[in-house]
């Protein structure tokens, strides 16, 4: 009995890291990809200049509400931040790529 | 993070609603009352009525006023009482306090006829009720504008994650199962969120939008340069504001500002000037912006711009520019509402009641939900079960008792008391505190139950209160076609109503309840017996 209380308990623990864990990848890892997409899009969206820039604007909160959902759905932990990772470092070279 | 996609949305859905529900329930109330904010204006004001004048004589008296009043600031606006937004003439202007930093704006409401601020009691109006969903109260716009901003992101994944939660969106169109408890709850929840959801996805995208350059500003920052001015440039690179010029050297006197309208209104019909911006008034590059009514989404809107020195016209903006700053302006202009007519309006003001509904109902579903488990627990409910059931009385109770404190205020304290306007809203959150920590000394049953009532009172008080402090009582209203008046009183008795009932409700249910222990109590001994 009394392991299976400690079990649980170190269950919740674990849980309550991982929620912890998931909200600040949601919110930073979620904002930091919605810039680099944006910055991605202002540069390589063939218009003017302040039109690239709106429309990256508009599509901001999309981007970022999809990259949250995405954070909580994923199951793994680990597939979850090279997810992130990935895809912002990618942004970042193609950026450079660009300039 | 769940077992299945669907569990995992789920539980998202639950915890960004729970974390903001009653900031973006306060946000929700305030916003919709604002789809009236001229009219609750005009009700806080009953000293002075709206009269038609002529738009040359209202240009100007305002001219006359500004030139006294703030003659060296960046822009001057003038918005004549030509539609529904300015019931009386009203005057702002933006002067520089330090280089590169935002404008301090000024703002007065005239009398036409002396060219004097308008005499009437010092209120906030229904305009600051409004400003307040944007805005909230008691902090700088730099801190609110980030409250408010991440409240919406909350919302915006609630929204989204709840769609993902209700695979049956079609059949949860037409079920409603009542007096089922919780079950009922979500019922209600999710047939409001599926009937409303266009206008409450729009209503929340459209509302993070507003904060764009606080939330997000680095887009604009990595293209332009940060700071206001270099967002100026972007904004009007992107509205094709060529005629632009910077301030010159030498100055210049000012024509005379209707010579302008009238012109407008020459080409464009009588009654189409919404407003006349001015730029860097009595300088040799001053310029006039006339600005044509909103009729559509649309909110940009034809401009005709004069050299404002002597007369000249220089160009003619369309309503529509570059493809996304128009996407823009015509869904902002959806969230404004500044074209929609009556009948659209009310429409407007129905679903943002069933956006009321929606935050409400979840928040008491948490509570309904997880109830009969925490009922069990030896020690009695959790501390944060019991937080979230206070602050469902104080709030979805609580608020509204505020609000009609802030009502009472505008007719009950003294007119020539010292920054009265301040004080309305002082009263308004005294009573709002209070609300919130009645359910601290009260059971909660109870504290629902005289909030309720205390709700349903007040509200029923309001029009009593209005016809003795004016002598404008519902009778004289209706008979005058006064719907400004006759409006208020009646949606006020229609809340009292919708309060008291559900104040009965909550009290035959607690009656019910007092009864029942008996009867299960015997239900259980007999199960046993049959066992």
């Amino acid at each position: 009995m009394a392991t299976n209380k400690k079990s649980s308990e170190e269950d919740l623990t674990r849980y309550r890291w991982e929620v912890f864990g998931r909200c600040l990848i949601a919110v930073v890892g979620g904002y930091a990809f919605t810039i680099a997409l944006r910055i991605f899009l202002t540069q390589a969206l063939p218009i003017a200049k302040s039109s690239a820039v709106m429309t990256a604007n508009l599509l901001s909160f999309a981007i970022y509400t999809i990259a949250i959902i995405w954070v909580f759905s994923v199951k793994a932990f680990r597939q979850l931040w090279w997810g992130l990772a990935g895809s912002t470092i990618f942004l970042v070279f193609v950026l450079l790529f660009l300039e | 993070m769940k077992n299945g996609f669907r569990q995992s949305m789920a539980w998202l859905h639950t915890w960004t609603g729970l974390v903001v529900g009653w900031v973006l329930f306060f946000v929700f109330v305030t916003g919709n009352l604002g789809r009236f904010d001229t009219e609750i204006d005009q009700w806080m004001k009953p000293e002075v009525i709206p009269q038609p004048v002529p738009i040359a004589q209202e240009i100007g008296a305002a001219q006359q006023r500004l030139t006294q009043q703030a003659a060296g600031a960046e822009r001057w606006t003038i918005y004549p009482t030509t539609n529904r937004d300015t019931p009386y003439l009203r005057i702002t202007w933006d002067t520089e306090v330090k280089p590169g930093q935002a404008l301090k704006r000024g703002e007065e409401f005239i009398d036409s006829s002396t060219a004097t601020p308008l005499d009437t009691r010092a209120t906030g109006g229904g305009q600051l009720l409004y400003k307040m969903h944007y805005a909230l109260a008691y902090m700088p716009r730099s801190v609110s504008n980030w409250v408010i901003g991440i409240c919406s992101m909350f919302m915006l994944v609630a929204i989204i994650s709840g769609v993902i939660t209700h695979k049956k969106i079609f059949t949860d169109f037409f079920t409603f199962r009542p007096n089922k408890g919780q079950r009922s709850w979500l019922d209600l929840h999710a047939v409001l969120a599926v009937l409303t959801l266009p206008f409450f996805f729009m209503i929340t995208y459209t509302g993070l939008l507003f904060f764009l350059s606080t939330l997000v500003p680095g887009i604009v920052g990595a293209n332009y340069g940060f700071g206001e001015k270099n967002r100026q440039q972007f904004n009007d690179e992107l509205a094709a504001r060529e005629y632009k010029l910077d301030r010159a050297e030498s100055s210049a006197p000012l024509i005379s500002l209707s010579q302008l309208t009238a012109e407008a209104e020459r080409r464009w019909g009588e009654g189409q000037v919404r407003t006349v911006e001015i730029h860097y008034p009595g300088n040799q590059h001053a310029q006039a912006v006339v600005t044509r009514q909103i009729v559509s989404p649309l909110r940009s809107t034809e401009e005709l711009v004069f050299n404002a020195t002597n007369g000249e016209l220089i160009a003619e903006q369309s309503a529509t520019t570059a493809a996304p700053r128009t996407f823009y302006e015509t869904v902002q202009g959806l969230h404004e509402s500044l074209f929609a007519g009556w009948w659209l309006r009310w429409l407007y003001f129905l679903s943002g009641l069933a956006g009321v509904a929606i935050i409400g109902s979840g928040l008491i579903l948490w509570i309904v939900k997880r109830r009969p488990k925490q009922l069990k627990q030896a020690e009695g409910p959790d501390f944060g079960h019991r937080l979230v059931e206070g602050l469902n009385v104080g709030t979805i109770a609580g608020l509204h008792i505020a609000i009609a404190a802030y009502f009472f205020a505008n007719r009950l304290l003294p007119v020539d008391l010292a920054e009265r306007n301040e004080w309305e809203v002082h009263v308004m959150f005294s009573v709002w505190l209070i609300a919130l920590l009645h359910p601290v000394v009260r059971p909660i049953n109870r504290a629902w139950i005289e909030q309720l009532w205390v709700a349903a009172a007040a509200f029923l008080l309001l029009p009593v209160v209005n016809a003795v402090t004016t002598g404008r009582d519902l009778i004289q209203s209706l008979q005058q076609g006064d719907w400004v008046f006759a409006g208020f009183d009646l949606v006020s008795i229609a809340t009292a109503i919708l309060f008291a009932v559900a104040a009965l409700k909550l009290q035959q249910r607690e009656q019910q309840q007092a009864s029942a222990p008996a009867k299960t109590r015997v239900n259980r001994v007999v199960q046993e017996a049959s066992a």
